[in-house]
């Protein structure tokens, strides 16, 4: 019993708690593994373990959280919300840690981990002791395959069988506008919007004997809403409309027939909101006009 | 649509083989074949291999159906026809399909992005299997075609950032083979090169780059990790897609790895195909054309990925029986 004890107080010393959190923890049981297995290669990562301490003691992060270490490397993109900071940091971790704190603990964490395996030692001798390691890599992995997802989500949601097809005009300057740079990730939330729509409604009165169709051209963006989610089970979440659109339009007289030429000079100027496949566009120019569609080719490739 | 799930296995050992195919409609399970016969293959070896396959043709069917690609297809392609000399017309067609991601930046960062994820995932199941050390963990890849292209841009790209956390120095993974079968890259660098100042952001197509280097990333305490320990590039001599025409190679559109550290290159005579003559060539390669779809690749085809693997069936095992 003694013997069970003894080695119950033993393990405990040696092997940090499985929910072993914190940065200082992680670099106490790395130091622990430098002292317990001895080599020049363990010992060049030592040293490099040694200068991230030191970092940790100056910055007072040792009670930093291992979520909080793997968030100072998820929101360092420089996209346009974390350069703006419009996504929040949490306990501003990233003033605490330098660029790149966290990838050098992963990596010397890791290397240690993998020299002392290589020369011999029994992953399930030597893997306790890296406990927080491990937990540090495998919240980074997860951070990094949730980020993917979320990317793929994006592509879903712009590019996907409910996004809204392309005219020709549009493929050629959705193509153009990749040459320029924009501060997002891909995909980028901006399509430009250039379309010709011969059936917009409207009505002269209340009446639905006044209702008529009338042509519309509309040239804009087309803002797609990322946080939407693409494939929800929420009633409410799949009525908010993945992409909103905003721009110029022009209405077209009463009087110009089915399909006018949509180069012609005649049309009257007026701006347009679209909300999903749904637009509003609206004149005050010769008369006001309030025109109500839909978004979407009619014809593949033309309009 | 909802986006499909990365493929999940459970590892029976401490090995894993991830195929990553090329161009035509392939749903999931369309590989399972393939997978079986190199599961065959793979019999002798001292552990068994979790063998996945990436499907992504949903992403190529999303940017087909919204930018209409068949229509720059076929622009493209009358720009290559006035570059290429008449003899190798047909396999202008084969080029048309392999080249049109360099316009598209989001058809491209989006496969980029299901094979990062599936790769993760394959990580993922092997810490379920128990094991926990990305460092010990034994992972290959075979890559088909288009999907060498993909393959050779994702894990250039996932090297370089700073994100991800599956890099070779960083996380210790490296993978034990990363097998180019009729590889594009060399078609796709020559080719692209011709039109660069229309390739959206060409700056970060490492397909561009010459000469051809694999990543590798700086470690803290000095030198560079190679982030495959084997890298293989085997090209058909009769295959088009690989920079070769009846056996005449196009030195510039041939993906080169001889500067990679630890390459094997191998030029394939395809001679189990019984293809004798450059007319025989042109009229198997006219044959599997289809308008409006990929080629239809037959087992006697010289792209046919099940022929590169049976041909290599040998050399396949000595490499993934690490």
């Amino acid at each position: 019993m003694r013997i069970i004890a003894r080695a119950i107080v033993l393990a405990a010393t040696i092997a940090p708690s499985a929910n072993a959190q914190t940065l200082g923890e992680l670099t106490d049981s790395l130091r622990m593994a430098v002292q317990r297995y001895p080599s020049p290669v363990v010992a060049a990562w030592g040293k490099k373990l040694d200068s991230l301490a030191q970092i940790i003691e100056e910055k007072r992060a040792r009670d930093l959280t291992l979520d909080q270490a793997t968030d100072a490397v998820a929101n360092r993109s420089p996209t346009f919300v974390n350069v703006a900071r419009l996504r929040r940091v949490s306990n501003a971790t990233a003033d605490k840690l330098p660029a790149n704190f966290t990838n050098g603990l992963q990596e010397v964490g890791n290397n240690l981990l993998t020299e002392i395996e290589n020369a011999g030692v029994a992953a399930k001798t030597v893997e306790p002791l890296f406990t927080p390691v491990i937990a540090l890599q495998k919240k980074l992995e997860n951070a990094d395959f949730a980020r993917a997802e979320s990317r793929l989500n994006r592509y879903d949601i712009k590019y996907g069988p409910s996004s809204p097809a392309l005219n020709g005009v549009e493929v050629i300057l959705n193509y153009a506008l990749q040459f320029v740079p924009l501060p997002f990730d891909s995909p980028s939330p901006i399509e430009l919007v250039a379309s010709y729509s011969p059936t917009g409604a409207t009505a002269s009165s209340a009446q639905w004997r006044s209702f008529r169709l009338i042509a519309n051209t509309r040239v804009g963006v087309r803002v797609y809403d990322f946080d939407r989610k693409a494939n929800t089970k929420s009633l409410v979440e799949s009525l908010r409309p993945t992409y909103y659109s905003l721009g110029y339009t022009g209405i077209a007289d009463l009087a110009s027939g089915a399909l006018p030429d949509p180069l012609h000079s005649n049309w009257r100027p007026g701006g347009f909101v679209g909300l999903g496949s749904l637009y509003l566009a609206y004149t005050g120019v010769r008369g006001k006009q309030l025109v109500f569609g839909r978004n979407g080719p009619i014809l593949p490739y033309l309009f | 649509m909802a986006i499909p799930d990365p493929i999940q296995h459970d590892w029976p050992a401490d090995r894993a083989l991830l195929l990553v195919h090329g161009i035509g409609n392939a749903a999931p399970g369309d590989y399972a074949p393939l997978e079986q016969r190199l599961a065959e293959i793979l019999a002798p070896a001292k552990k068994p291999y979790a063998i996945y396959s990436l499907y992504y043709d949903y992403l190529n069917d999303w940017f087909a159906g919204k930018e209409q690609v068949g229509t720059l297809n076929e622009a493209l392609r009358g720009e290559l026809r006035k570059n290429i000399s008449r003899d190798f017309s047909t396999a202008v067609d084969f080029i048309g399909d392999v080249i049109w991601p360099v316009l598209l930046n989001d058809a491209r960062l989006a496969v980029q992005m299901a094979l990062r994820r599936q790769l993760l995932q394959m990580v993922a199941d092997a810490r379920r299997s128990g094991i926990n050390n990305p460092g010990q963990m034994h992972i290959s890849i075979i890559a088909h075609s288009l999907g060498c292209f993909h393959t050779f841009e994702t894990l250039h790209s996932m090297c370089a950032d700073p994100q991800c956390a599956i890099t070779p120095a960083r996380s210790r993974l490296q993978f034990d083979n990363v097998i180019f079968m009729a590889s594009p890259v060399g078609l796709i660098g020559e080719v692209g090169g011709w039109i660069r100042t229309a390739v959206p952001q060409s700056g970060n197509l490492w397909s561009f780059r010459r000469p051809y280097t694999m990543p590798s990333e700086p470690s803290m305490i000095g030198g560079n990790v190679d982030y495959a320990k084997r890298t293989v590039a085997i090209t058909g001599k009769l295959d088009p897609v690989g920079g070769y025409f009846f056996n005449d190679r196009w030195d510039a559109a041939y993906m080169d790895i001889s500067v990679v550290a630890n390459d094997v290159q191998i030029d394939d005579p395809q001679t189990p195909l019984n293809i004798n003559s450059a007319g025989d060539l042109e009229a198997i390669l006219a044959q599997s054309l289809r308008d409006h779809a990929p080629p239809d690749i037959s087992d006697r085809h010289p792209h046919s990925w099940n022929g590169y693997v049976d041909r290599h069936a040998t050399e396949l095992l000595q490499w993934l029986d690490v």
